[in-house]
């Protein structure tokens, strides 16, 4: 029954809600932007998590714990694709570890890739990744760096048409084999294609992003910060005067969100062993994003540094 | 396929971190301790021999290396290295094949054949191991680390390669010369590896490399004492 005082204590709640400075939520758990995945309209989070070498961490309980944590840090704020592959060492076994303890199997956007020479062996790869996972099935698997890629596709287009796998795509890194990728983004129904693409390697604006957007692929961006070594490089000098114009407080983030504001760009893949830099990728997602103006000013100003 | 390579930098190739691979040693340390005693015994044990006319000598250094590289390649390698390194079942291969090709050498009748040496060359070998058993250790020190991940003969790759590849060169001759292939083999891998993590001790790993290749010139070339056969 609804009293006059329910009724006061409500009100009264409702004013102290409204006297807390709106922000101060907002920064606290801030939510990645999401980006549809053409082939579906699914929608996926902007910022995703890789975990090439920093998921590596063998059967040392102390470093599965702390990856756990980074895990929990990035579902908790609002992450869901993770991207992994057998090349990785132990990255597949460590996030199965932390999808178990975590219970986020359910939460998780499974990426992993399939990469091995011999043909015949994919199905049995990907069967050993799922047990690494301790998943069932993968939501994305890709053929990791165009290895053995004709075989592979056929095996994972297989598993699309059976109903266990939701989406298919391929790998290159390091800017390599370009040209083959455009003849096989041209020829095959990729739902996504992963290719590196930051600041600094830019080559994928010529041709691969604009195909992938004419051809309906979504597009994950790898080693948006080179490992490391653009963020670290950078940090040696000062943000733009222009970043307080576009909410950005550190290279990490401008970084990012340069990469994330590309229009054919679904999701940017950084990998981490930290909970604060989890935190600052995820909180870089949720700002609006750059101005094709301000993405070409920050080119500029990275060139003259 | 070869410029798909070269478009990758050294750095690109490495799998894990420093804090990864120091840490496995650290956990190899404890899985095994205290076989680190035995191993480092082994390896003086493996100084006299070098030093004295130790009866046997010429199958007790190929059996203290058998054990050495077997330890390692078991309590590191394949226990440790091999969850962060896809090329790690193959590294534990090539140790354990080191291992019993030195087992080989112990157990035939005239071992590693060793002949007589300068006084130089023993001295030389003497030392390096030496440092290598007692100083090599605390270099983790140096690095800031702690004593748990100090890198012991016996157990960590890089000082039983070590050791093994200044012992045959310095003290071998013909075909036993091959026994210094797969130490090669591993620290050519781990120079790579450990210049990728900016570690120190990569100088550590080249210099050991290069002072066992002049020691091979030296006794390749000048062959001091080569034609005096003594029993072991």
């Amino acid at each position: 029954m609804v009293t006059r005082r329910t009724i006061m204590w409500a009100s009264l709640a409702t004013v102290l809600a409204g006297s807390v400075p709106g922000n101060l939520f907002a920064d606290a758990s801030p939510m990645p932007d999401s980006r549809i995945i053409p082939s579906t309209g699914e929608e996926v989070p902007c910022v995703g998590l890789g975990s090439w070498i920093t998921f590596n961490v063998g059967k040392d309980q102390k470093l599965l714990d702390e990856c756990a944590d980074v895990m929990q840090a990035f579902f908790d704020g609002g992450g869901r694709l993770i991207d992994s592959s057998p090349m990785y060492g132990s990255s597949q076994a460590t996030i199965g570890y932390g999808l178990a303890r975590l219970s986020r199997r359910d939460t998780v956007f499974a990426a992993d890739k399939v990469w091995t020479r011999n043909a015949a062996g994919g199905a049995l790869q990907i069967a050993n990744s799922g047990k690494a996972w301790r998943m069932p099935d993968f939501t994305l698997l890709q053929v990791h760096n165009l290895v053995a890629w004709q075989a592979h596709l056929e095996l994972l287009f297989s598993l699309k048409a059976e109903g266990r796998l939701k989406y298919v795509g391929v790998t290159t890194s390091h800017g390599s084999r370009h040209r083959e990728l455009e003849e096989i983004m041209v020829s095959q129904p990729l739902d996504f294609v992963q290719l590196t693409y930051n600041v600094l390697d830019r080559e994928v604006e010529k041709r691969l992003l604009p195909l992938a957007r004419e051809r309906g692929m979504a597009v994950i961006a790898n080693r948006p910060f080179q490992r490391g070594r653009l963020v670290r490089a950078m940090q040696r000098h000062r943000l733009p005067d222009w970043a307080g114009e576009v909410s950005a407080d550190s290279w990490a983030q401008l970084l990012l969100r340069f990469i994330v504001s590309h229009p054919a760009v679904t999701c940017a893949i950084p990998a981490t062993t930290r909970v604060d830099h989890v935190r600052e990728n995820l909180r870089a997602g949720s700002k609006p994003p750059l101005a094709p103006e301000m993405r070409q000013r920050l080119v500029d100003y990275i060139q003259t540094l | 396929m070869m410029d798909r390579w070269l478009s990758y930098e050294l750095s690109d190739l490495l799998m894990f971190s420093p804090q990864v691979y120091y840490r496995q040693i650290e956990l190899a340390n404890q899985d095994v301790w205290p076989v680190q005693l035995i191993t480092v015994a082994g390896g003086l044990l493996l100084i006299m021999s070098v030093n004295f006319a130790v009866p046997q000598r010429n199958r007790i250094i190929p059996a203290v290396l058998a054990m050495a590289w077997f330890c390692a390649g078991w309590g590191f390698i394949a226990s440790r290295y091999s969850d962060i390194h896809i090329a790690g079942p193959h590294i534990e291969v090539l140790f354990y094949l080191q291992a019993a090709a030195l087992a080989a050498c112990a157990v035939m009748s005239d071992g590693l054949d060793i002949g007589p040496r300068s006084k130089i060359m023993i001295r030389a070998v003497t030392i390096l191991v030496l440092l290598l058993l007692v100083a090599y250790p605390f270099q983790a020190l140096l690095s800031g680390r702690f004593l748990t991940s100090a890198e012991v003969f016996g157990v960590a790759a890089d000082p039983t390669a070590l050791v093994t590849i200044l012992i045959i060169c310095g003290m071998c001759r013909g075909w036993r010369l091959l026994l210094a292939v797969a130490p090669f083999v591993w620290l050519v891998f781990s120079a790579m590896t450990l210049w990728s993590m900016g570690s120190m001790e990569v100088w550590i790993v080249l210099a050991g490399s290069l002072v066992s290749a002049a020691f091979m010139a030296y006794g390749v070339l000048l062959r001091p004492g080569h034609s005096s056969r003594k029993p072991g």
